[in-house]
């Protein structure tokens, strides 16, 4: 990694610009979106690039549970549990998030939880790409940092 | 956090006759959005040819902005945000938590009657979701 061996300096600096994003006014849940809504319009090139082009874009399911799959694969995640799984939510465990130590950053200044969530970000570009029937809502998230689980309810509207 | 659940028939149509009628009330507007302030569109009656999601982002940004500035600069709340350009006219108005309404008019709009019948759509934009 180069940089803390545990990424601890690197998710500090991602920490900091988060925050300044968010001091300066933009609120990460409109960030998150837009970032969502650039990766979906990407959804052919990642399809490819990263699935083979196996991605059916049509099916929600499909797109959340490779996406988790290629972070897994791709050493972001150590392993993932979907408990459920549907366009009304998506209600999940992670273990052992490449960015957990963002939780740590943020509770030692004061915050509640993980700044800004890639396993969210992963939801919202699957609700992004089958876009007219799905949207992203929001997401609450519980980390124990001690045993590297996070465990997000991820919820979804219809607009 | 604005969650109209699985089956919000009519809402968005109701949401887009309220921005059909703004329009129709000031003949400078050019086209009107409401959303969230996290940029997830309600209603819109944005020109095709533009990336609607992307305007929502940006108006979402100036809202969230405005609002950060107004707290910082201890001004008071924020009641509208109002930018000209060489070719036109960009307001926003924040209807109620979370929701906001912003409108593209054409250079040379009354600013006045512009935000006068903005406000006036966003009661009835508060009165629809309030509904729900």
């Amino acid at each position: 990694m180069g940089m803390g061996g545990d990424g601890r300096l690197r998710n500090l600096l991602l920490y900091y610009l988060l925050r300044a994003i968010r001091e300066m006014g933009v609120s990460l849940p409109l960030l998150l979106r837009r970032t969502a809504q650039m990766a979906s319009n990407d959804i052919e090139y990642l399809s490819k690039e990263f699935f083979g082009g196996n991605i059916n874009v049509g099916d929600f399911n499909a797109i959340a549970e490779s996406i988790l799959q290629i972070m897994k694969n791709e050493g972001l995640i150590e392993d993932f549990k979907i408990n459920e799984l549907g366009t009304s939510g998506i209600d999940l465990e992670i273990k052992g998030c490449e960015y957990l130590n963002l939780v740590s950053e943020a509770r030692a200044k004061g915050e509640a939880e993980c700044p800004f969530c890639l396993i969210a970000l992963t939801g919202a570009i699957a609700a992004a790409t089958i876009k007219d029937s799905v949207n992203f809502n929001e997401v609450i998230t519980e980390t124990d940092t001690n045993n590297k689980i996070c465990k997000l309810k991820l919820s979804f509207v219809v607009v | 956090m604005l969650v109209f659940g699985r089956k919000p028939e009519g809402v968005r149509d109701k949401l887009r006759k309220i921005l059909d009628e703004l329009e129709k009330k000031d003949p400078d507007i050019l086209g009107s959005v409401t959303m969230r302030s996290d940029g997830l569109i309600l209603a819109s009656a944005i020109r095709s040819g533009i990336d609607e999601d992307l305007v929502a982002a940006m108006l979402g940004s100036i809202l969230n902005i405005g609002s950060r500035v107004s707290q910082e600069l201890k001004v008071g709340e924020l009641q509208d945000i109002v930018m000209k350009a060489s070719d036109g006219v960009v307001a926003v108005v924040p209807v109620m938590k979370d929701i906001v309404l912003g409108a593209i008019a054409r250079s040379g709009a009354n600013l006045g009657l512009l935000l006068l019948e903005m406000k006036r759509a966003g009661e009835k934009v508060r009165e629809v979701i309030r509904s729900l």
